[in-house]
């Protein structure tokens, strides 16, 4: 009898005990839940994805978000991709790269109360639940254009992009613009590896392109981009890294970097999240003003660039601020304007 | 005078027989991946993770609900076809691995024949779709030509013309035939060669039923008709196959061209029904998966089916897994390898037995 009192106790008190534990867990403060959905790359890029994690990782140390990275294989999966994290329950589901554009359009309509943000695509807004950024590349890309035309022995330098596609091209003609600012009678090689995965072929680009004079090479190629930087290495010449701060793959033959700060961006969508001032149906611009590109600096590539050449370029940056420099975006150059090889943009003046 | 007894009695025996045998042959895949979850249990639960929850969410995300099974379908439909290929193929002992090229051409084709002609959609929708298996089938006649006239490996063969069906096909979404805009596409297809979505949440289209009724010809086929007993019988024994007037050259031909043509329609079936456009790069490595699809399954049609939906569900199920824990989506690749390297370890093994008997074969002819 005693047994069977003290067992009824002891299941009272457990289901107590568990009806009390949940309610004290609700209690305290829901933290934000967000969503990264990863471009098809996915992790482990030592780029654009991995750039943006770090935005994600800030977010969780200084706000206490809790986030999921998502990866899908390919961009048949983002549409259901995303259309699952809808269902879960996500208060921010953030995505990049343009082909997520059309998929994240659709699922929009189907959850309007769900709120998107999506990291480096263009100027058109979306959907009143998307909120857009633009990374204008093609203004860091113009300084260390300058760097590379002004630090240059031979009066050649080179570009080593992956793919042909325009994103790409809006990186090589900031490149161009810059080096052709600082010196009109600068050559400026323009070449695609056709791939973001295929170190091998970075490097077989690099030494085409250094046979042919160049020494210094732009690398615009994801993975492709460290047999670039191999190269460099190699021939003793310079590559400048991309995206990410590549300056420690080789200390001394990487030039300098860069930088795209994704980063940033998905920070200051996550905060605006946080304050509660997030509203989606706006483009948020990240250029040289933002901080949103920058050209990368560390003890990697100390003295490489001389002071007097970082002088004229943080000059130059100055007069890009202030919108007296206005650097050409591919996307925006008229059909015919650009043939590969043979940028017809206007060429700046001295 | 036979005593009627006998005949019932090895009709039964038969029938025990034939249960044993289909037994044999579920229960080693099926060993295959349990081995693969269970090693996959170690591996979440050495992440610190809760193992048990994980698969929960895998089920969950691959057959929880129909936005969860629409994918799980989506993601299916073209390892049907590639799976399909590839058995196909194996059944022949024709070892067709250049898959993934194929269906790149067969998807261009779909994607051009999709945009530039202009017919009502009850012809323009088969005509694409013809197109697609022509060009996928064209594309698989080289390797074929390659081991019947010169003797060479077919296997090298479809290694070496898979990368350039991918370049191929991505130099001409990116100069010839590119679409304007920030992504290497072609131009959007006519309406009129557009294979229904059936739902809001995934991209399943009407080529999921397209790859259910290929299936079922392919089981009809192969287990009806008398040329599908004589491909088989080229790959069981091409000594047989040929003293029976089988013509072994021929039979390579037509499977290869059969095999590519199937491969084809697994890139009209992405260009149709879920992208509308030929994306430079849209595949990842659906004809390297059929093969798996096709080994899991032992090349018979309706094991196809079953083992092309479980890596749907595998691939569908790890995106949820993904929400709910923090076990990534590499996890799903290290089950597909486990069950991959399980299998093959058999098919080697299975290989090697072949070659020696028929080594032994010829050896007695002589």
């Amino acid at each position: 009898m005693k047994l069977r009192r003290a067992f009824m106790l002891l299941t009272v008190m457990v289901l107590v005990g568990a009806m009390t534990l949940p309610f004290g867990v609700s209690a305290a403060p829901k933290k934000i839940r967000v969503a990264m959905v990863t471009s098809e790359s996915g992790l482990g890029d030592r780029s654009f994805n991995d750039m943006m994690l770090e935005g994600f990782k800030r977010a969780e140390q200084d706000f206490g978000i809790e986030y999921r990275v998502i990866q899908p294989r390919s961009i048949s999966e983002f549409k259901s991709t995303l259309v699952r994290a809808c269902q879960q329950g996500f208060d921010l589901i953030v995505g990049s790269s343009f082909d997520m554009i059309d998929p994240m359009v659709e699922v929009a309509k189907l959850f309007p109360k769900q709120d998107f943000f999506l990291v480096d695509v263009d100027y058109t807004v979306l959907a009143p639940n998307i909120t857009s950024t633009v990374t204008k590349d093609w203004e860091g890309s113009c300084l260390v254009g300058a760097i590379a035309a002004t630090v240059s022995k031979t009066g050649t330098i080179g570009f080593v992009g992956g793919k042909d596609i325009p994103i790409i091209h809006r990186f090589f003609i900031g490149y161009y613009y810059g080096a052709k600012m600082v010196n009109p009678d600068i050559k400026v090689l323009e070449s695609y590896s056709g791939t973001f995965t295929d170190p091998a072929a970075g490097k077989e680009y690099a030494l085409a392109l250094k046979s042919k004079g160049s020494d210094i090479n732009f690398a615009v190629a994801g993975a492709t981009s460290a047999g670039v930087i191999d190269a460099a290495k190699e021939t003793k010449t310079f590559a400048i890294g991309v995206d990410s701060n590549q300056n420690y793959l080789a200390p001394g033959f990487v030039l300098t970097s860069m930088m795209k700060r994704i980063d940033n961006q998905v920070y200051d969508g996550i905060k605006a999240k946080v304050d509660g001032t997030f509203k989606g149906g706006e483009v948020k611009v990240y250029g040289l003003k933002e901080k949103g590109v920058d050209y990368a600096m560390d003890e990697h590539n100390k003295g490489l660039i001389p002071d007097a050449v970082l002088k004229k370029v943080e000059e130059l940056r100055s007069r890009i601020i202030a919108g007296e420099v206005v650097v050409p975006n591919y996307m925006e150059l008229t059909p015919g304007q650009k043939v590969m090889g043979k940028p017809a943009i206007p060429v700046p003046g001295k | 005078m036979s005593n009627p007894g006998d005949s019932i009695r090895s009709k039964e025996r038969r029938r025990a027989q034939f249960i044993q045998k289909t037994i044999g042959e579920i229960a080693r895949p099926a060993i295959a991946v349990l081995i693969a979850l269970a090693l996959g249990a170690l591996v979440i639960y050495l992440v610190g993770e809760d193992p048990i929850y994980a698969y929960k969410q895998l089920f969950y995300g691959a057959f929880g609900g129909w936005g969860a099974f629409s994918a799980t379908l989506q993601y299916t439909t073209p390892l049907l076809f590639t799976g399909l290929a590839v058995g196909f193929a194996f059944r022949s002992d024709v070892s067709n691995i250049g898959v993934e090229g194929q269906m790149l051409f067969g998807a261009m084709a779909a994607g051009l024949v999709g945009y530039y002609v202009h017919l009502p959609m009850i012809i323009h929708l088969p005509l694409t779709i013809i197109a697609a298996m022509l060009a996928g089938g064209l594309w698989a006649v080289f390797p074929a030509l390659g081991k019947v006239k010169l003797g060479l490996n077919e296997l090298v063969l479809c290694m070496m013309l898979n990368p350039m069906a991918s370049k191929l096909t991505s130099y001409l979404s990116s100069y010839p035939f590119k679409a304007p805009g920030p992504t290497n596409k072609t131009y959007d297809i006519m309406a009129t060669a557009v294979l229904p979505q059936f739902t809001p949440f995934s991209q399943l289209n009407a080529g999921f039923i397209l790859a259910l009724v290929t299936i079922a010809v392919f089981w009809f086929i192969e287990n009806r008709t008398v040329r599908g007993y004589e491909l088989k019988m080229v790959g069981l024994n091409p000594l047989f196959a040929e003293q029976a007037g089988i013509g072994i050259d021929k039979s390579i031909y037509q499977v290869f061209f059969i095999s590519g043509a199937l491969a084809g329609l697994a890139g009209a079936e992405q260009v149709l029904g879920v992208y509308r456009a030929y994306y430079d790069g849209f595949s990842p490595g659906f004809g390297f998966d059929g093969i798996a699809v096709a080994m899991l399954a032992k090349n018979s049609p309706i094991g196809i089916a079953v083992s092309a939906l479980l890596l749907g569900a595998l691939n569908s199920g790890g995106i949820a897994m993904q929400m709910m824990t923090s076990v990534t989506r590499d996890i799903v690749k290290v089950l597909e390898a486990i069950i991959i390297l399980l299998l093959a370890a058999e098919f080697a093994i299975n290989w090697y037995k072949v070659r020696r008997n028929r080594a032994r074969q010829s050896e007695n002819r002589r």
